[in-house]
């Protein structure tokens, strides 16, 4: 194992803090999911198991030194075989690659230069213990018995023949992001670039987190002011199959941003992500390549971003003798098997029973007596019959004995 | 010599005097319709007119088979702004794999919606109904390039007269209640000679 230990001096500040330990784990993230802080100020990251994907430790090093450099604050790195000896090294910026450069190194390392309580550091001065090595040199046991377990314990983590307690840094399983825009924005089309900005971060964190999203919402907040307080812009997204297709994503936004008006400036930006799952790779068919699972979904979610999620929907039989009752809207993408009896019905329903105007009729066929609900107060008592109309249309007529009486139309052959 | 005329019949858009180029076609699941249609099915990539008088016809009737047919081969097919609501029982037991078959409702963004479906490719077929949208001869321009595109055969029904004016250059089917079905076709090569089809043949 090969770690490396990051150290931000100015992490001393509260303030910058928390947001840079986001950006860092973040990034850190991007190249081992065995990362942890080890203090305020320092990161410690196992490199050794990613060389394969990024071409060696020279190209790693180098992208990640890059990456850590757009965020503008001063960062030592350091290297060693275990995590402890990693978190010194960064301390005072020297790379030891192999378990012989690090034990020459702390062989010479000076006491004071340990991250240890000075009242500890006094203790080994006054011994005449002025390096790593002198102590190290000493008997274990005689160790413990002058200077106790902890230090004991900590000099042999140094050299790796104790292994350093690390609990693994795991991803939130939500995302929220604000982003204070740098002017106050009036018009949704200016809006774009930030939302924009917004998505690539939330791309980025998709990506390296292995995460796909099925709901997405995006909250405006409006300038403070005193007289009146307007409510939050908010803008919720929902695809019919999980992505992370930032394309997809700004395009979906950008059709409702299309309808939104702004009626005072807005000056923050929040992005939330709930519903996050773990990423499946797209299903194809065996014989026919073409990705149809993903292209379809994202069909589906940009015609219901503009018309609606009921108007985008697919008709199903329900088992009921009524016929007005025997089918309903569905609009959620699941594989149902149906029930159907070979019975002759229509091609078009109406979707409720109208008024049949007086006109001569020719019974083609019936009667198909119906009854429904005896068993509660809502009983309909039907017979229906085939019947073509002067011009020669096909229609599907009943007449109705209960609740109410008289002729009705409730379907169309055509 | 071959090659090239091959190469020429294939291309739609180089004109050849009376030889038609052939195009990629569906069948309508009735081989007498087939015979009658200028490519001997319902062509892929076009606009064809459906005009019934009144409206239902026999409309969706005369579709079924291909909507059957394009759903079992989970190549969707979309409905959009139907009059009324196609029945679910009479679709699966004519075939319909109910699980393909998308409706879109709300006839505010049909037009829209109908050039989506054609753009995305998927589409096995679109269906439109236009019944109180505003429409303009550009609109039915630019389903017409978004159709041409794709594989998708796109059938509009004209509900209304002024509408039916709009649309050139497709092919048009005249359906009236009963056994018979005028075809009249009007596609790059010029007008044919209408053809009644009886529906029982």
């Amino acid at each position: 194992m090969l770690w490396v230990g990051l150290f931000f001096p100015s992490l001393t500040d509260s303030l910058v803090c928390k947001s840079l330990k986001d950006s860092v784990t973040q990034i850190a993230y991007g190249y081992s999911n065995h990362l942890h802080w080890m203090d305020d100020c320092t990161i410690v990251i196992e490199i050794e198991r990613s060389f394969t994907i990024y071409k060696g430790r020279r190209s790693l090093l180098k992208q990640l030194h890059h990456q850590i450099e757009a965020l503008e604050y001063i960062c030592q790195y350091g290297a060693a075989p275990n995590a402890t000896a990693a978190s010194l090294m960064a301390s005072h910026s020297i790379l030891c690659w192999n378990q012989d450069d690090l034990e020459q190194q702390l062989s010479s390392w000076p006491t004071p230069n340990l991250p240890l309580p000075s009242k500890v550091i006094d203790e080994l001065l006054r011994c005449g213990l002025k390096t790593v090595g002198h102590l190290r040199a000493q008997a274990s046991d005689q160790r413990i018995r002058r200077f106790g377990t902890a230090l004991h314990q900590y000099i042999e983590r140094l050299y790796g023949n104790l292994p350093t307690l690390i609990s693994y840094w795991k991803p939130k399983n939500e995302y929220y992001r604000r982003i204070d825009l740098p002017h106050a924005v009036e018009n949704t089309k200016h809006l774009e670039h930030q939302i924009q900005y917004a998505l690539t971060h939330l791309d980025d964190w998709l990506i390296k987190n292995d995460r796909v999203l099925s709901h997405l919402i995006l909250r405006c907040k409006h300038e403070p002011s005193h007289d009146l307080t307007y409510p939050d812009l908010v803008i919720k997204i929902g695809l019919s199959q999980p992505s992370s297709n930032k394309v997809h994503l700004e395009n979906l936004i950008k059709l409702k941003l299309e309808n939104l008006l702004v009626k005072k400036p807005l000056v923050t930006l929040i992005i939330q992500c709930q519903s996050i799952q773990n990423y499946q790779p797209p299903q194809s068919d065996l014989l026919d390549r073409r990705l149809h699972n993903h292209s379809w979904a994202d069909l589906i979610d940009h015609l219901r971003i503009r018309l609606g999620k009921d108007s985008v929907c697919k008709v199903t039989p329900k088992p009921h003798h009524q016929p007005e009752k025997s089918w309903a809207w569905h609009t959620e993408d699941t594989n149902s098997m149906y029930d159907v009896k070979p019975t002759q019905r229509p091609t078009w329903i109406l979707p409720t029973p109208i008024t049949l105007d007086p006109k001569p009729l020719t019974l083609e066929s019936g009667p198909e007596r119906i009854e429904s609900d005896w068993w509660n107060d809502s009983f309909c008592q039907r017979d229906y019959w085939v019947a073509v109309e002067p011009n020669g249309r096909r229609i599907w007529i009943f007449h109705e004995h209960q609740p109410r009486t008289g002729w009705f139309i409730h379907g169309i052959f055509g | 010599m071959n090659n090239l005329d091959q190469l020429l019949t294939t291309r739609q858009d180089i004109w050849r005097g009376t030889r038609r180029p052939q195009r990629k076609s569906v069948s309508t699941g009735c081989p007498t319709l087939d015979q009658r249609l200028p490519d001997q099915g319902w062509p892929c990539g076009q606009l064809i007119e459906l005009c019934p008088n009144p409206l239902g016809s026999g409309e969706l009737e005369i579709l079924l088979p291909l909507i059957a047919r394009q759903t079992q081969r989970t190549m969707p097919v979309m409905l959009i702004t139907p009059p009324w609501i196609p029945c679910p029982q009479t679709l699966h037991n004519a075939g319909v794999d109910l699980e393909h078959c998308l409706i879109l409702r709300g006839d505010k963004h049909a037009l829209w919606a109908t050039e989506q479906a054609l753009k995305s490719g998927l589409c096995g077929a679109v269906i439109v109904w236009l019944s109180s949208q505003r429409v303009t001869e550009a609109a039915i321009r630019r389903l017409q390039l978004a159709c041409e595109n794709g594989p998708a055969p796109l059938f509009i029904v004209a509900t209304q007269q002024a509408h039916s004016v709009l649309i050139k250059h497709a092919i048009k089917i005249f359906i009236e209640p009963g056994p018979t079905v005028q075809i009249a076709s009007l596609s790059l090569d010029g007008p044919t000679p209408s053809m009644t089809f009886t529906r029982s043949d």
